[in-house]
């Protein structure tokens, strides 16, 4: 369906997008997720055709599309803003691309209604972006970039612009609509929540790179580096130095066997602050720490307990704990993954 | 109840603004007042009250207000294409030298009118004896030389209109499957139009009264209003000229207010 080829693009000096490559099968929807300047954006605009791969193809149903114009592609594209045209109906809105494209009128017309019809906006149809609602406005963007029976569906951050509520309808909405016509779809990203929630699979990017392309569970549950163990979720995460055959936590006394044929001098450990279990009984192999802080926010309660070795870590318990209190940390061995080391994301490192 | 001194500050400014309002219009009032008399030399008041001025307008006026007029259409029809291009051109960026190009093409409004129709008559004159098309005292001429002052009006306005222009409405409108050109005339145009007009309208108003441009570009005997009030007031001043300057004061006054009432209008519903 689609695939992208050892792609990079430079602005001057800068890698905005290094050696990507990634494919998307038929009716897959995809995540980029990342940070802000991970060149997620600058990735799609090039697969939608308004940014030129310094190096690299991008292939539509198999053929090479890297030279040809966003006009040639036949890609919807649903911008951040919307960019929906202020001086035209909504219907004309969605029916834009069919009336450039040269559609026999009435089977536009139906077209238009039949898309209307399905983003339930049937008696929006004479009015103007300006005068519908922000989350009317994005399925009239959706509308209209489905329309034209596109071969990709691209979206842009499209629901930073609404609040919690109204993205998470919308999030239902798109997948919906995205179920509905069978489209692939490539949705870009800052959220975790909105990538790991709608996405088949979700590629991580940082500085350029795809650190790890994988499906919303294993992302979660086995994250391959530093940064994706940090930036999707949260994540206790320590340095790991090499040491003969086994790992050795920096700073502390606690060391764990090395699988074999890792050259790495470096790594990092990395575990979920829901996999920690707290107790007051020592267990075999817990760490004996006290308590520092209780925080309580609805959804979970965040114990920090600092280690007899110094190390601190957040477990998510919700037993009555409070500051000063000795207790045991434990964790099953398969809940400790060890992960490439490399970048953090810089909001929380 | 207002406060004291808010109570004054009004008055001070209605004093202001009545003082400002009569500084203008009251020329105008007097032009009005004494056109109201019997034809032949104008002096002030009028002697008796006669409409005979307006009845014994020439013919030869109505040539040079259609003159004027059709000058005014044309250059600022040829502004709105070159001015809304040049804005474009200059607004998408990646040109060289932008700064550059932008000051020359506004540079028409720099200069002097009086000098540049002197540069004009220069230019055609050295046209006309290298062996170039004879421009002087010829409506192309003074079309061309009208359309250089025309089209930096337009380039400002809808260059002020395209900085806050979104450009990815082009990009949907091309991801969307238009050309270029469908792009143009379906999104861009539509939504740059209400800049492009209030540019031709002032244009238009600028190209109707620019005496000092037209007065070295216009031949002898060929009519043009501006120029040919200006003549008259010079060599004959008589209550004719004052009933003409009268009903080309009212009609253009009711074409301001209506087209600045449409314009309004088209600007308000455009966002």
């Amino acid at each position: 369906m689609l695939a992208v080829e050892n792609v990079t693009i430079r602005y001057g000096a800068f890698v905005a997008v290094k050696d990507i490559s990634f494919r998307a099968a038929k009716g897959e929807f995809i995540s980029l997720l990342g940070p802000s300047g991970c060149g997620k954006t600058t990735l799609l605009r090039s697969i939608a055709g308004y940014v030129l791969p310094s190096e690299g193809k991008i292939l539509l149903d198999g053929r090479d599309v890297t030279n040809l114009p966003a006009r040639d592609r036949r890609i919807g594209m649903v911008f951040q803003n919307y960019a929906l045209f202020p001086h035209m109906t909504v219907a004309a809105n969605v029916g834009f691309a069919l009336r450039v494209t040269k559609w026999p009128k009435q089977q536009a017309v139906e077209r238009v209604r039949e898309m209307l019809d399905i983003v339930q906006l049937q008696s929006m149809a004479d009015r103007y972006p300006g005068q519908l609602s922000g989350s009317q406005q994005q399925r009239v963007a959706l509308a209209r970039a489905l329309a034209f029976d596109p071969r990709l569906l691209l979206l842009d951050e499209p629901l930073g612009a609404l609040d919690l509520r109204l993205r998470e309808a919308m999030q239902t909405e798109i997948m919906r609509l995205q179920r509905r016509t069978g489209v692939t779809a490539i949705f870009v990203t800052h959220d975790q929540g909105e990538a790991l929630s709608m996405s088949d699979r979700v590629a991580v990017m940082n500085r350029g790179n795809i650190e790890q392309l994988a499906a919303p569970r294993e992302l979660y549950n086995a994250p391959r580096t530093e940064f994706v163990a940090d930036f999707v979720g949260r994540s206790n995460i320590f340095q790991l130095e090499r040491k003969g055959n086994r790992w050795h936590i920096i700073g502390t006394e606690i060391s764990l066997l090395a699988e074999p044929g890792t050259e790495d001098q470096r790594a990092a450990l990395s575990i979920r602050p829901e996999r920690i279990r707290l107790s007051l009984e020592p267990v075999d192999g817990a760490l004996a720490g006290t308590v520092t802080s209780v925080i309580f926010n609805g959804l979970h309660q965040a114990v920090k307990v600092t280690t007899a070795s110094g190390l601190e870590v957040v477990a998510h318990d919700h037993g009555d704990w409070h500051d000063g209190q000795g207790v045991y940390l434990s964790w099953k061995s398969n809940d400790a993954r060890i992960v490439s080391a490399g970048s953090r994301p810089e909001s929380r490192a | 109840m207002k406060p004291r001194f808010e109570q004054g500050y009004w008055l001070v400014l209605e004093v202001v603004v009545g003082i400002a309002m009569a500084f203008l219009l009251l020329p105008l009032i007097f032009v009005a007042l004494n056109s109201i008399g019997p034809a032949g030399l104008a002096y002030f008041p009028p002697p008796e009250f006669s409409i005979s001025s307006y009845t014994t307008i020439p013919v030869k006026w109505l040539w040079s207000t259609l003159a004027a007029i059709g000058l005014g259409l044309s250059s600022t029809a040829g502004g709105a294409v070159l001015g809304t291009l040049a804005a474009l051109a200059l607004a998408r960026g990646g040109l060289r030298a932008r700064g550059l190009v932008e000051s020359l093409c506004r540079s028409p409004l720099q200069i002097p009118s009086l000098v540049l129709g002197v540069a004009f008559l220069q230019f055609y004159s050295w046209a006309a004896l290298s062996g170039g098309p004879d421009l002087r005292g010829s409506y192309m001429g003074l079309a061309i030389a009208h359309t250089a002052v025309a089209t930096p009006f337009v380039m400002v306005v809808v260059l002020a209109r395209l900085k806050k222009f979104d450009w990815y409405l082009e990009e949907a409108a091309q991801g969307l499957g238009a050309s270029p050109m469908q792009t143009f005339v379906m999104v861009t145009l539509p939504i740059i139009a209400p800049a492009v007009l209030s540019g031709c309208f002032f244009a238009f108003l600028l190209s109707i009264d620019n005496v000092p441009l037209s007065l070295f570009l216009v031949g002898a005997g060929q009519p043009l209003l501006p120029v040919d009030l200006f003549n008259s007031i010079q060599f004959d001043l008589t209550r004719t000229v004052y009933a003409v300057s009268t009903i080309v004061s009212a009609i253009t006054t009711v074409v301001v207010a209506t087209a600045f009432r449409r314009l309004t209008s088209v600007f308000a519903a455009s966002g």
